[in-house]
């Protein structure tokens, strides 16, 4: 049905007048009807206003002048500003928060005619790897509904896997696009640091936040990115930079490209069918006509350390605006404004506040230089290897996760090995690079592994490029997960 | 009491005169409906983000270079943390350790002593939003309310170098950057308004010891006299600890107008930690050398140079210069009004006097006087062509500030040219000479004296409007006949 | 380094957190094995390198000095949790530091 379907098929059909975007709509809400009992990748719906703008859509593409993604369904990860629509980053203090304001990325989707789906969950500010912190409701993976969607996006990234959404918005701070994109067995793209807009973007580290696309494959990642790109005079951070036409690099070969592959991200911790699958990917792009070379990013192993101790730092700023004042829910009675704060602030779940607190702890006088300027140090290190590399190859092959989607409730105790389950991806918050992951081949038991493709900054055309490549190669090894669903449901 | 040595800091926060807020386009202007001057950016709703208001780094280069700062080619934003219900992020976008502008120094006239008051730094900031209180105080009020109007207003903070020796100086040193900030328009400097605010730290130390004693802050100064009030105050009270072997502790104080002491706040002994770190959000600030010149260059003259070339050009007394100097349009009014008469000393004399003090009285600042430069030349004009006497011309210009009619206009609707032909003076002085026998056979016996009644008796049956120095000489070569 | 709960309820006052006991037990360990991640840095020799502020090198932009439209009143308002006569309410404001 047309709730499977990518952008680019969808697109053609829609501007064919073969369907319209009513029942385009329809589709993907009896999907939702369907599976989101099940799989709750949802913190908000919007049913009624989105056959609204979809009649909008209908029209647009019924006078032949339709923007690029007019019609095409898409769900925003809750932590996304939406004007005049909740905005919870899946947290209590603001369960009730609505921006007067759109996120540009939300912005941009308008202009290019999308539909809104909903909002979709996340872990609370975007603070973990399951979506199990979401202060709200736990998402299930369609693949296997006893793990994990991934997280932080883990939301958006379910609703594209079900079919309850043809593509979606996330944000990445250490992962979680990509990570989620793999557990989930589609393609998640994390653009390099200021192509995107974020502005609206609730903030979790600012030095570590990007937005990006969760799509069903690299094309219509391409496609989102189009939309969403370019430079935003409201970020301060944004970058001024002529845009190519992603969609249309895809199609030119990588004969004579090299392809690094970091030994650092390929050692004994991983798992032997993770490594198998990324072996397997070197072949393919070998046999594209691309070169795979062995390379070193010697300071990978120090990227876990250096990126919790930023992103704790700047979370624990970031989220220092949530007093109940302007904004949110205050909870309990206080007779004074410090007991207002932290009686509000203390509705904040466990994750954030051990994030808080941390970084609270290390932007102190006595601890600033040793904790968090060593941290920043060690990061230009992890910058420099990448320069380094991208000198001798043109893009980095690793696996985007150590292992596949874990079961629910496993690593919620224990924070530190948790956190190691982004070491492959937190690099490129680090770095500042473009990264993408595309499912690369299953596990025995039936659930999806991902490959991440590193880029140098700003080079998500070649990026995108190979992993449309791979993704033609091997399109007939591809599964769909509600064949999974049902088949366990 | 000659055994102390007293040490002042001053910390001083202008509003710099923007139209729109430092990191957003709201409007900056005072005395909005609450909270109707505010955007998700100076409300801190999270997804804002700041961008830099061209117009504030401008200004606060300014500012840096009128104190005679290095102006820094790159400085940084940093964030200050703490949690106050005015502060929407609750934290503080400012620069601590890379300001703008560093290394400046003040040169005062401290009696007829040059004094030369250290600027530590002068850095950009935002300004936090305002809290009313419900009730008699801050403390004694069940709640407060918010509103973010001031929310965002671009600030320089202005740290002084702990150069300045006593309660007056400190008082002299915010004459002078009052003065340098309204001359080249970088703040309006209305501390009714809270668009200049000032903090001091001042701390004793024994006559010749180099250490520094323990220091207090004082916080809630709304006027300069205040400042000088309160330190004055401070100062004494150190003092007396110090010599009564008492220690001072080191605290904020809050300075209590109507009491005229200050009292203790809170204790310092656990110094506020605000967690600084780099703001991701905004790339470092690069100034560079082109942009600095193109501000050097359109500086206004300031008032030291302004003062020196009234003295060199216009022969005015140093009291004068400096009179005149205090305020840029103070000293526009007077060069607009020379340009008219050529007659810098006369100028001066009447717009320090007359004109000042009917603004005063009617609390009005030069720029809105009611007669311009222009007008109040063809007044001095008059005088100086002896149509009217000094006397008459006060008369006149108090008309013209009630009218706005020009100096002639009143002059010749009131009949109030002086008299000094020949003819009709001596008709006058025929008249007092024989009404006054006793005084004039005074004067003729060599009681000189007695020509002054008689002058005033001319004055008197003219209305005032003789000539007195005609009517002086004609007297006297009549009598002495 | 072993965070105290004592030393963690500072950092929770900083921070205005309020912590639930069962948080008061677990926190204390899972901070310190966090803030412990550093030592693992301490073999990457740093000296002489800048720190990474920012990810990409960028300059920053300039806004002009423009008036833009500010919220209407009642959306700036709309969020707040307790609204008089168009202001946003709160308790009494204290500095002190909170005793609980």
């Amino acid at each position: 049905m047309f709730s499977s379907m990518t952008i680019s098929q969808l697109r053609t059909l829609l501007r064919a007048r073969e369907v319209s975007a009513e029942e385009v709509v329809i589709s993907v809400f009896d999907q939702i009807d369907k599976v989101e009992g099940d799989i709750e990748a949802y913190v908000t719906l919007c049913r009624s206003e989105a056959l609204v703008q979809a009649k909008r859509a209908d029209a647009l593409l019924k006078e032949g002048n339709a923007p690029d993604l007019c019609g095409i369904p898409i769900a925003i990860k809750d932590n996304i500003s939406t004007a005049g629509l909740k905005t919870t980053c899946a947290s209590r203090i603001l369960d009730d928060y609505v921006p007067p304001f759109d996120a540009t990325v939300v912005t941009k989707l308008k202009e290019a005619g999308v539909v809104i789906v909903g909002k979709t969950n996340l872990d609370e500010f975007a603070l973990g790897s399951s979506t199990e912190n979401s202060q709200f409701h736990v998402t299930r993976n369609p693949w296997d509904r006893s793990r994990v969607p991934g997280g932080s996006s883990g939301g958006s990234a379910a609703a594209v896997a079900a079919g309850e959404a043809i593509a979606a918005l996330g944000s990445d701070t250490g992962g979680s696009i990509r990570q989620p994109a793999a557990f989930c067995g589609i393609v998640g793209l994390k653009p390099t640091y200021g192509l995107v807009s974020r502005y609206g973007l609730i903030p979790a580290a600012p030095s570590l936040d990007h937005v990006g696309p969760l799509t069903r494959d690299v094309r219509d990642a391409a496609l989102v990115l189009q939309a969403i790109a370019g430079w935003d005079g409201k970020d301060p951070t944004s970058v001024q930079k002529e845009l190519p036409n992603y969609e249309a690099v895809l199609s030119e070969d990588i004969t004579g490209l090299v392809v690094g592959l970091p030994k650092e991200l390929l050692d004994n911790e991983l798992d032997p069918e993770a490594k198998e699958a990324i072996f397997g990917v070197a072949n393919v792009l070998e046999s594209l006509g691309a070169r795979v070379e062995a390379i070193s990013l010697p300071h990978a192993e120090y990227a876990m350390a250096s990126f919790y101790l930023i992103a704790s730092a700047e979370i624990s700023s970031s989220l220092a605006c949530f007093d109940g004042v302007r904004l949110g829910k205050r909870y309990g009675e206080a007779k004074d404004t410090t007991s207002m704060f932290m009686k509000t602030r203390g509705q904040l779940g466990i994750e954030a506040k051990r994030r808080i607190l941390v970084g609270t702890a290390i932007l102190q006088e006595d601890n600033y230089t040793t904790y968090f300027v060593k941290a920043q140090k060690v990061r230009t290190k992890i910058r420099e290897d990448f320069q380094q590399a991208f000198g001798r190859c043109d893009v980095i092959l690793s696996p985007t996760t150590p292992t596949p989607a874990f079961t629910l409730g496993h690593k919620l105790d224990r924070p530190v090995i948790m956190y190691k389950s982004d070491v492959y991806t937190s690099l490129a918050n680090l770095a500042g690079i473009p990264a993408l992951s595309v499912p690369c081949g299953y596990t025995e038991g039936g659930l999806p592994l991902g490959m991440q493709i590193m880029g140098k900054p700003f080079d998500e055309a070649t990026v995108l490029k190979v992993g449309h490549l791979y993704e033609q190669q091997t399109a007939s090894e591809r599964r769909l997960p509600q064949k999974e669903v049902k088949a366990n449901g | 009491m000659a055994d102390w040595e007293v040490i002042i800091g001053l910390e001083i926060h202008a509003e710099l005169l923007t139209e729109s807020k430092v990191f957003c386009g709201c409007n900056t202007e005072f005395g909005g409906e609450p909270n109707s001057q505010v955007c998700p950016v100076c409300m801190g709703l999270p997804g804002a983000l700041p961008v830099l208001n061209r117009q504030a780094v401008e200004l606060a280069i300014k500012a840096g270079l009128a104190l005679n700062c290095t102006i820094n080619g790159t400085s940084q934003f940093d964030r200050k943390h703490y949690f106050y219900p005015d502060l929407p992020k609750a934290y503080q976008i400012s620069q601590n350790d890379r300001p703008l502008c560093s290394h400046g120094m003040v040169e005062l006239s401290v009696g007829d002593r040059k004094r030369q008051i250290g600027i530590q730094r002068v850095h950009l900031e935002e300004e936090a939003g305002k809290s009313v209180h419900v009730g008699d105080s801050i403390i004694s009020s069940e709640y407060s309310l918010l509103d973010y109007n001031r929310s965002g207003i671009a600030l320089v903070e202005i740290v002084t170098e702990p150069d300045i020796r006593s309660a007056e100086e400190a008082r002299l040193f915010l004459e002078k950057l009052k003065t340098l900030l309204e001359y080249t328009e970088v703040s309006d400097c209305k501390m009714e308004e809270g668009s200049l605010r000032c903090d001091a730290n001042i701390s004793l130390r024994p006559k010749g010891s180099s250490a520094y004693g323990v220091k207090t802050e004082i916080k809630n100064l709304n006027s300069f006299r205040a400042v000088q009030r309160a330190l004055e105050f401070e100062a004494d009270r150190q003092r007396r600890l110090l010599q009564a072997k008492e220690v001072v502790l080191p605290e904020t104080r809050h300075w209590d107008e109507a009491k005229g002491m200050t009292f203790s706040m809170r204790s310092k002994a656990k110094a506020a930690d605000y967690r600084y770190m780099p703001d991701p959000n905004l790339y470092p600030l690069q100034v560079d050398e082109a942009w600095i010149e193109s501000i050097r260059q359109n500086l206004p003259e300031l008032p030291d140079a302004k003062r020196d070339r009234f003295i060199n050009d216009y022969d005015l007394p140093p009291y004068d210069a400096d009179v005149l100097t205090t305020s840029r349009h103070l000293a526009d009014y007077f060069e607009a009004c020379v340009q008219e008469v050529d007659e810098p000393k006369l100028v001066s004399n009447w717009v320090m006097g007359e004109v000042l003090r009917w603004l005063k009285a009617h609390e009005l600042e030069i720029e809105s006087s009611p007669v311009a430069p222009k007008e109040l030349g063809g007044l001095l004009k008059l005088i100086q062509e002896d149509v009217v006497s000094t006397i008459v011309a006060k008369d006149v210009l108090s008309e013209m500030f009630a009218t706005g009619k020009s100096a002639v206009e009143i002059v010749d609707e009131k009949g109030w040219r002086q008299i000094s032909d020949a003819d009709s003076l001596e008709a006058i002085i025929d008249g007092v000479i024989a009404e006054n026998p006793g005084p004039v056979a005074d004067f003729q016996k060599g009681k000189t004296k007695a020509i002054g009644f008689l002058v005033g008796q001319v004055m008197k049956a003219s209305k005032g409007q003789a000539n007195p120095q005609k009517a002086n000489e004609m007297l006297r070569q009549k009598l002495q006949k | 380094m072993e965070l105290s709960l004592k030393e963690m309820e500072e950092l929770a006052l900083i921070a205005r957190l309020y912590l639930t006991e069962e948080e008061k037990k677990i926190l204390p360990q899972q901070i310190s094995s966090i803030l412990d991640m550093v030592h693992s840095l301490e073999t990457v020799d740093t000296e002489d390198v800048e720190p990474t502020i920012y990810p990409i090198t960028g300059s920053g932009v300039l806004r002009e000095d423009e008036i833009l439209p500010s919220l209407a009143v009642k959306d700036a308002l709309a969020n707040g949790p307790d609204i008089v006569d168009g202001y946003f309410r709160v308790p009494r404001i204290i500095e002190e530091e909170y005793e609980s």
